[in-house]
């Protein structure tokens, strides 16, 4: 059965930006369709990460603004993937800074943290199968 | 590059985290998957709205990790698909939410309105028309 209820984050990012090549390239989105401003840039782009949906908003409102303006994040974006390692380093190669290196969690994830260009802080995990826990960390 | 399943998991800093679980409980039928302390009385708690998980935690400078209250406004909306958004709004809005604009058609395809929690988070309750 398809799931009907599920998180569609919506990341605010700074006015003016004209591409979403980082989230193509760090994590192989792909752009489902995009409003646009008159000059070219983003209003909102709708976008999908192996089934997974999120939204960028330019800065519209005092409700909302971007990490870069207010200087910090309020959500941490956890997503999970097949392979945290690759998406880290794909993620680094695209431009994002590198926050915490992948590494296993005694409470059975692996993950890492990556800051990206626009700000966003992504926390790339996986739940560690029990089957290749070690002792140290089961 | 290869495309891979992902899900997400967002962790949503707040002030007064303990108060904001419970919140959650009430506004949007959230289960506590579990809720941990520590000494300084900071929670951590990991919750599920129908299956789909996220987590609260204290605010820590110290980590980055700002509550909207401190920043003054937040940086991601949660955007919550859910199969009767109507009904959904609603009750987090007994709960103590406050409605910023009612569920309503929209012109982009989603039937989809806005609250802002009692901590400053804003979520935009939808479906898909």
């Amino acid at each position: 059965m398809k799931q009907t209820t599920f998180f569609a984050p919506e990341l605010v990012i700074d006015n003016g930006i004209t591409d979403v090549n980082f989230y193509e390239k760090a994590f192989g989105a792909v752009e489902l369709r995009r409003f646009s401003n008159d000059d070219g840039t983003i209003h909102v782009s709708e976008l999908e990460i192996g089934g997974a949906l999120f939204h960028l908003h330019e800065v519209t409102s005092n409700y909302s603004s971007c990490p870069l303006k207010l200087a910090g994040t309020t959500v941490i974006i956890g997503l999970f993937v097949d392979d945290v390692d690759a998406v880290i380093t794909s993620a680094l190669e695209a431009g994002a800074t590198l926050r915490s290196p992948a590494q296993d969690y005694f409470y059975g994830y692996r993950q890492g943290q990556i800051v990206d260009p626009h700000g966003h802080r992504w926390q790339i995990q996986k739940r560690i199968p029990e089957t290749e826990q070690t002792d140290e960390n089961a | 590059m290869k495309t891979h399943k992902a899900a997400f998991l967002p962790t949503l800093s707040v002030r007064r985290a303990a108060e904001a679980v419970e919140f959650y409980k009430k506004a949007f039928g959230a289960e506590v998957l579990f809720c941990l302390s520590d000494p300084d009385g900071g929670v951590v708690a990991q919750l599920s709205i129908d299956g789909v998980e996220f987590l609260v935690a204290d605010e820590s400078s110290e980590h980055l990790n700002f509550s909207p209250e401190t920043l003054g406004g937040s940086t991601i909306r949660i955007g919550l698909v859910v199969g009767d958004p109507d009904a959904v709004a609603k009750q987090a809005v007994a709960a103590g939410a406050i409605e910023i604009y009612p569920v309503a058609d929209q012109d982009y395809g989603y039937r989809l309105g806005r609250i802002k929690d009692p901590f400053g988070h804003h979520w935009e309750i939808c479906r898909k028309l």
